[in-house]
């Protein structure tokens, strides 16, 4: 078989619009619920000084139930039936959420100290840029905002979260919980990608700026 | 530009009552084409699903996908083509033919896509989304497991619970191991990729399909529409008014039907308008052996 003859878009099951239609389906059957997720998360990320004590523990669960709900929900309920890979990716969406619960709970994850510097500026640019614009990246296409990818319901702004999130903690045990937030972003890269829009670029870029900046902690440390 | 052009119209009527002007003899239209095992016929131009009909629950892209089901009916009809592997495309053709009552008036084709073992479970699941049980055509694909599921599908049709029986590839791929399967299975249909661009099938399985009797569905009329997308940048050969072509679109249907080795089509689009022109390919001249050599020299030196 020639596999080289293969070209990405030969891989794509479904056409753009179809794609995008997913996400103002999948939210308008259960909205407003694809805003609490987020907004929560904004909120808890706002009041983590006044806080401290609870607020890592928030953050776990909220991070957990946003990784189960994508994938049981998004991924298993709306995207399957179009992309039937993808059945096969939901089971890696709940081990995420239980590492997560084991890095927050066990680990103390998303306490102890702040990071700072380069790790800081990109964990709260992913963080932030995923909880609260990335839903708005549907504008440019035409669609209203009850068809944007939120996380906790869109597998790449909960991926970009979480990838972000994770960079702003010092744990060393953070690793295990960033090869499936990778994983999607590079599989949505190359749907996306397929798809010849803008927004695999973010989607590269995200995981681009976490690999480049965890590259760069662990080189300070050893030095 | 849109590869539609907008004297389409002018062109099906000019084509419809000029002679060919250079005074070649271009091939008179052939609306159906023979089934040459069973000798049953099917309009030349059907439809494919790949990736159109695939929308899952999506109420307005299944009404969608509804319109251009009725619009090729209203056009003839033939050949609708799908596989378990097209996501939701079967479940879709079901909606669409249960919606406008038409399961009994197409030409009903789809695929083995999963190994022999599994074979009797997928066409059961398949029957249920098409809303049939009993296909026109049922065809192993990408020749997987082939031999054991030839051998299913041959016994269905022994048995009366299958018209045709055939086997496909795409891509260009497989196809030494397809001429095999072709000069030692009594197959009714084989399907392959043949366009402009493609044309390593005319070499041998288009000539063998023809000395065994076996009809040829063509997939990928368009390379998934990429081949319109880029000639549509091209001036249209200046045989296109010859053959009543208006398009790119139009020329590259002619240059597939054109084959002597050819019964049908399946083009996928998700317009009502495309149909329709994709469908009025067959009511002009069809390119002769000699027309055919010049479009592919013409689109060779593009």
């Amino acid at each position: 078989m020639r596999w080289l003859d293969y070209r990405l878009h030969d891989f794509l099951l479904f056409a753009p619009d179809t794609y995008w239609r997913l996400f103002e389906q999948a939210n308008q059957a259960v909205w407003p619920f694809p805003l609490i997720i987020p907004l929560l998360l904004a909120c808890c990320l706002a009041a983590r000084r006044r806080f401290a004590g609870a607020v890592p523990y928030l953050v776990t669960g909220l991070l957990a139930a946003a990784w189960v709900w994508c994938g049981g929900y998004f991924v298993g309920r709306w995207y399957a039936p179009v992309n039937w890979l993808a059945t096969y990716t939901v089971p890696a969406f709940y081990l995420q959420a239980l590492l997560l619960l084991w890095f927050g709970m066990f680990r103390n994850g998303f306490g102890g100290q702040p990071v700072t510097g380069a790790r800081r500026v990109v964990g709260w640019t992913l963080t932030a840029g995923a909880l609260l614009l990335y839903p708005l990246a549907v504008l440019p296409r035409g669609q209203g905002v009850m068809a944007g990818e939120f996380a906790g319901t869109a597998p790449d702004p909960t991926a970009i979260a979480t990838l972000g999130l994770c960079l702003l903690t010092r744990q060393p045990a953070v690793t295990a919980c960033l090869p499936i937030p990778l994983l999607v972003c590079a599989a949505s890269f190359l749907t996306l990608r397929a798809m010849e829009s803008w927004q695999a670029w973010l989607l590269l870029a995200a995981a681009a700026a976490t690999l480049g900046v965890l590259a760069t902690s662990s080189s300070s440390r050893v030095r | 530009m849109d590869r539609r052009v907008v004297l389409q119209g002018v062109a099906s009527v000019a084509a419809a009552t000029m002679l060919p002007a250079s005074g070649r003899a271009a091939e008179a239209p052939a609306c159906r084409r023979r089934i040459p095992s069973t000798g049953a016929e099917i309009p030349a131009v059907g439809i494919g699903s790949w990736i159109t009909f695939n929308v899952g629950s999506d109420p307005v892209l299944l009404d969608r996908s509804t319109s251009v089901i009725a619009a090729f009916l209203e056009e003839g009809g033939g050949v609708i083509d799908s596989s378990p592997m097209y996501g939701s495309s079967q479940a879709t053709i079901g909606y669409a033919l249960a919606q406008l009552d038409a399961a009994a008036s197409v030409f009903s084709a789809d695929k083995i896509w999963t190994s022999a073992a599994d074979a009797s479970g997928q066409l059961a699941e398949t029957g249920a989304r098409w809303g049939t049980s009993r296909f026109d055509l049922l065809q192993v694909h990408n020749l997987i497991d082939w031999q054991a599921n030839l051998e299913l599908l041959f016994a269905l049709k022994e048995a009366g619970q299958l018209g045709h029986v055939g086997i496909t590839t795409s891509h260009g791929r497989r196809h030494d191991e397809l001429e095999r399967i072709l000069a030692s299975q009594p197959v009714d249909f084989v399907q392959l990729t043949y366009n402009l661009a493609d044309r390593e099938a005319e070499a041998r399985l288009l000539p063998l399909a023809r000395e065994k009797g076996i009809a040829v569905i063509v997939n990928r009329p368009f390379r998934r529409g990429s081949l319109i997308r880029d000639l549509d940048r091209e001036p249209l050969p200046a045989m296109a008014a010859e053959l009543g072509a208006g398009s790119w679109a139009q020329v590259l249907l002619k240059f597939i039907l054109g084959h002597p080795a050819t019964t049908c089509v399946i083009p996928a689009t998700t317009q009502v308008d495309h149909v329709r022109e994709n469908k009025g390919v067959v009511r002009g001249p069809l390119p002769n052996a000699a027309m055919r050599r010049e479009l592919a020299a013409y689109f060779d030196d593009l």
